[in-house]
């Protein structure tokens, strides 16, 4: 059995020629936080949409527990919660409803279905629109709702992709909270995001997507530090997408920008 | 202004073209089994198919234009007043009625993001072009790419047009009418949007939308219903009577009196041009005026605690629960799948009260009408099993379930309703009160499984078909799947009309065989279906196989039940129904990569020899059973048994080719598929399918046979599997003589 919840290990993806992913090495550890960072374009929804099975790699593989995420999805997907950037509901389904037909489909009981419903929609302040159905919720409403999906069953890999998009202060001062305290709890976070400041406050580690290739990847004081001391994560960052070739090598060490 | 209209109604004939070729395009397959990009995307079978029924559609309703105009112009004959005057109040009427129908199943059919967050118009109106520009576009669009609006008035346009002026000319004088009949329908629909999206909640919207599609299609059969009565309406003389001369100075009346006056084209032309301007140009303006009055954007519903509860109540647990829902609460999808069959049901039984004797003379008629509205209800939902789904489609993703085994049981709730509408008809339908009990259990048995049977191909083909990895809305499914469900369902009326219990027992396994084999094939493409880019499975072809099955059987027994004199039409027909279903399919299935046949030319020789064996003992068992060459004859109808019918054509036809074509469907498609699919027992199972065509006396040697070449398949490939049967025939054929 691996040490890693989730090991991505030559992870490809084209599109006709064009490469939206290329040979994408990361492997994720219980109670770990890792950030995925990268530009427009750079291949992070694709790898994300690849590790829950939505999208077929081109070659390589990405697996949870030892389950390839795309042939034996089912498997995986008991073991990840997944928060999409734009969630979106069906038409005539309210916020409770949706709350108990995701419980329903994960196999959760009543008893256990009631008490994860409520601490959840208690946390993420989902009381007052419950009843209204959930198409119609604003998006940071649509994003609590589907990260309150995502977490009823308990997942052991978390996959967020642009999680704060939407969310106002209050949200994402819960959000973060929460990501602490699941990964305390020993849940792995797979985290993607634009925004530098968030990254450096959420993740302990950091992958940053260059190309739709691995441009760099450590801490983010391994980041910082691998330019020039001083220099902040945003220094870091744009040397590494601003200045590596797109066809360099990502076979550099963790913490040295390839 | 103009220039914004002019780039606006270019978008719309773009997007027009863009949908036309999206719903008739198939992809070309290629040979790369890895990693490739979209495939190319060309024109198949499917356009021409869809330009020949469009053709036939237009044909049609030409026709049935020029039965109402007669049947209105014998009424104003017959009516008290000028007979013209009166005409032209009716044909007044019937464009105003049509032009209705053209509005509501606009709004109720044309628009499915209106009821929706994501309505695109409100986009527009952030455009540097003004308001007044945009709405005229935006009319010019549905002007255009309104097809009930040219399904519908252009058959009428040129019908009158046609009695006034046989020629040539009255095409473009039609085609000229129904632009700004389309035109006034484009600008009223555009109203009622933006009105509709300020004053009501988007759940009443979608409400209103199943209503305006309901009222739409009973207005559009209250016009039909002048040509296709059985009788002459006699009340339709004092109606025209009563009928105020102003009818025909509304809007939609000028267009009759502009195509009337076609003496002077240029007087009518400006007539029914300006006229429509005017009604456009004051469209336009009131609807400038609702979107000034505030953004276009759905209010929320009220909360309705009861009803909730109660649909709650009603729905039950998980995927089931959630579709039982969405059906209780979207009324237009209620509209288009519960209430559309009873009325197209009861239409046609209005129109057409020989279909309700037929049904009342004998229990097969009334099955068949059952399994009609079943399969209707069926392929209404089952068609919606994957688009319905909408932008959610990621959160089945998200569960640990697999998605064949989800929509699985979305299809079982849609396949429960079809079989309780098909009950209802036959358990009410007078024809089935009078039967024996155990044949009515065999029809109800028959119709329901059939309706099950239904629901799974219209749901596989409905996947297979839906373009893949397209954003929600764009997910449609081609009209060419709507056509190869029919084909197939109509098929499967062998089963219902069919005289012995064997024969109706062959088609529904053959039929069920079907649904098995798409499904399989969804099954194995479940993982694809939101990735355009993955490489699609390799495929054995079993699907073709077990469709290819059934088409032979019905066709072929179709052609031998038919009078000797049209037997060579009959066999045309069916070659060529044969070859429309096939390149149907091809277009829909979403074949993947095909693994060649492999051939050993080495077993061929030992095929030779086990199919010489298998015909002596095929012979030897019929003499057993103590039956003669006329039983022979009956079960072997290609081979030539007589000494004097023997030719080179007909042994060649008899003994190589079918036995050929047999075996390429049966071992070729359909054991290959399901050796491929490790299904256990696939010798037996496809004996078992294969013996299905033989008459039941036969089915034990017939099995024998089966299991052989299935065997010899395995080893040697198609082409030794065709010399075995080939070699049995001409056993049979040579020792039978004495």
């Amino acid at each position: 059995m691996s040490r890693f919840v989730l090991e991505i290990c030559g992870l490809t993806k084209a599109y006709g020629d064009a490469l939206a992913v290329e040979n994408l090495d990361i492997a994720v550890a219980p109670g770990e936080i890792l950030g995925l960072l990268g530009p427009n374009g750079a291949g992070k929804t694709t790898t994300i949409r690849m590790v829950t099975g939505l999208l077929a790699p081109s070659s390589g593989s990405a697996r949870v527990f030892g389950h390839d995420c795309y042939r034996e999805r089912p498997q995986v997907m008991r073991h990840v919660g997944y928060l999409p950037d734009e969630p979106t509901f069906h038409d005539y389904l309210r916020g409770s409803e949706v709350l108990q037909f995701v419980a329903e489909m994960h196999g959760l009981d009543r008893t256990s279905r009631a008490a994860r419903i409520g601490a959840l929609v208690e946390r993420l302040d989902l009381g007052e629109a419950l009843d209204d159905f959930a198409v119609h919720y604003s998006k940071g409403m649509r994003k609590r709702l589907a990260l309150a999906c995502a977490l009823l069953h308990g997942p052991q890999l978390l996959i967020l992709d642009e999680p704060t998009n939407g969310l106002d202060p209050f949200a994402m001062r819960t959000l973060y909270a929460l990501i602490a305290e699941l990964a305390y709890d020993g849940v792995a976070v797979f985290y993607s995001t634009h925004l530098l400041d968030q990254a450096e406050r959420v993740c302990q580690r950091i992958a940053i997507l260059k190309g739709a290739r691995l441009a760099a990847m450590g801490t983010p004081e391994q980041l910082r530090g691998s330019l020039a001391p001083g220099a902040s994560l945003e220094d870091a960052f744009f040397a590494v997408v601003a200045e590596r070739s797109a066809s360099a090598p990502a076979e550099s060490p963790p913490g040295v920008p390839v | 202004m103009l220039a914004a209209s002019v780039i606006l109604g270019r978008l719309a004939v773009r997007r027009l073209s863009n949908r036309c070729s999206a719903l008739f395009a198939t992809r070309r397959r290629t040979r790369r089994p890895t990693v490739r990009g979209a495939a190319p995307v060309r024109l198949g079978v499917a356009a021409p198919i869809a330009l020949a029924i469009g053709l036939l559609l237009a044909t049609n309703g030409v026709l049935l234009a020029g039965q109402v105009l007669h049947v209105l112009a014998d009424a104003a004959a017959s009516a008290a007043g000028t007979a013209e005057a009166l005409f032209v109040r009716g044909a007044s009427l019937l464009l105003g009625l049509s032009f209705a129908a053209v509005v509501l199943l606009g709004l109720g059919t044309g628009n499915r993001e209106l009821g929706r967050a994501e309505w695109t118009f409100p986009g527009l109106l952030t455009l540097p072009v003004s308001r007044h520009a945009l709405l005229l576009g935006k009319v010019v669009e549905y002007a255009l790419i309104q097809p009930t609006a040219w399904l519908v008035l252009l058959p009428l346009t040129v019908a009158l047009a046609l009695r006034t002026e046989p020629s040539g000319a009255a095409l473009l004088i039609a085609i000229g009418a129904t632009l700004c009949l389309s035109a006034m329908a484009g600008a009223a629909r555009l109203l009622a949007e933006v009105w509709l999206r300020r004053a009501a909640s988007a759940e009443r919207i979608r409400n209103i939308q199943g209503g305006c599609t309901l009222l739409g299609v009973l207005t559009l059969y209250a016009v039909s219903y002048l040509a296709l009565a059985p009788t002459k309406p006699e009340w339709l003389p004092e109606l025209l009577a009563a009928l105020p001369d102003a009818l025909a100075w509304l809007p939609c009346g000028v267009p009759v009196l502009g195509i009337g006056a076609a003496s002077h084209p240029t007087a009518a032309g400006a007539l029914v041009f300006g006229s429509s301007a005017v009604v456009v140009a004051v469209l336009l303006v009131a609807t400038a005026g609702v979107l000034r009055l505030g953004p276009a954007s759905p209010a929320r519903a009220s909360r309705c605690r009861r009803a909730s509860a109660a649909v709650a109540a009603l729905a039950g647990h998980g995927i089931v629960g959630k579709e039982v829902r969405l059906l209780l609460r979207d009324r237009t999808l209620m509209v288009q799948t519960l209430v559309l069959p009873v009325v197209v049901l009861g239409f046609q039984l209005l129109i057409n009260p020989a279909l309700l004797t037929a049904a009342g003379e004998g229990p097969q008629h009334a099955a068949m009408l059952a399994f009609a509205v079943g399969a209707y209800v069926v392929a209404a939902g089952c068609g919606a099993v994957l688009g319905g789904e909408g932008g959610a489609l990621w959160l089945l993703y998200t569960f640990p379930r697999p998605i064949g085994a989800m929509l699985h049981g979305k299809v079982r709730v849609w396949a429960s309703i079809g079989g309780l509408y098909a009950a209802v008809v036959l358990w009410t339908a007078p024809g089935a009160r009078g039967a024996a009990l155990p044949e009515l259990l065999a029809l109800a048995a028959v119709v329901v499984g059939g309706v099950w049977i239904h629901a799974f191909l219209a749901a596989a083909i409905a996947v297979l078909c839906a373009g893949r990895g397209l954003p929600a809305v764009e997910r449609r499914v081609r009209s060419s799947a709507f056509v190869l469900f029919l084909a197939l369902a109509g098929l499967y009326g062998h089963a219902v009309y069919a005289g012995d219990g064997v024969t109706r027992f062959a088609t529904v396994v053959l039929a069920a065989s079907c649904a098995a084999a798409l499904w399989q094939r969804v099954r194995a493409r479940e993982r694809c279906l939101v990735d355009a880019h993955a490489a699609v499975p390799r495929d054995p072809g079993f699907a073709e196989g077990a469709v290819a099955s059934l088409v032979c059987f019905v066709l072929g027994r179709s052609v031998a039940g038919a009078p000797d004199t049209l037997v060579p039409a009959a066999a045309v027909l069916a070659v060529g129904a044969c070859v429309a279903i096939g390149r149907l399919l091809r277009g829909c299935a979403w074949r993947g990569d095909v693994e060649a046949p492999q051939t050993r030319i080495g077993w061929i020789a030992v095929a030779v020899l086990v199919g010489a064996l298998c015909g002596s003992v095929t012979l030897g068992y019929v003499w057993a059973v103590g039956l003669d060459h006329a039983a022979l004859a009956h079960a072997f109808p290609t081979v030539p048994f007589a000494v004097e019918e023997r030719d080179v054509l007909r042994l060649l036809a008899g003994v190589v080719l079918a036995p050929a074509v047999f075996e390429w469907i049966h071992r070729g498609m359909v054991l290959r598929g399901l050796l491929a699919l490790r299904i256990p027992a696939a010798v037996p199972l496809g004996a078992g399918l294969s013996m299905l065509g033989a008459p039941p006396w036969l089915w034990p040697a017939a099995f024998l046979q089966g299991a052989v070449t299935g065997w010899v398949f395995g080893c040697g490939g198609t082409a030794a599997a065709a010399s075995c049967h080939a070699a049995s025939l001409a056993t049979l054929c040579l020792l039978a003589k004495g």
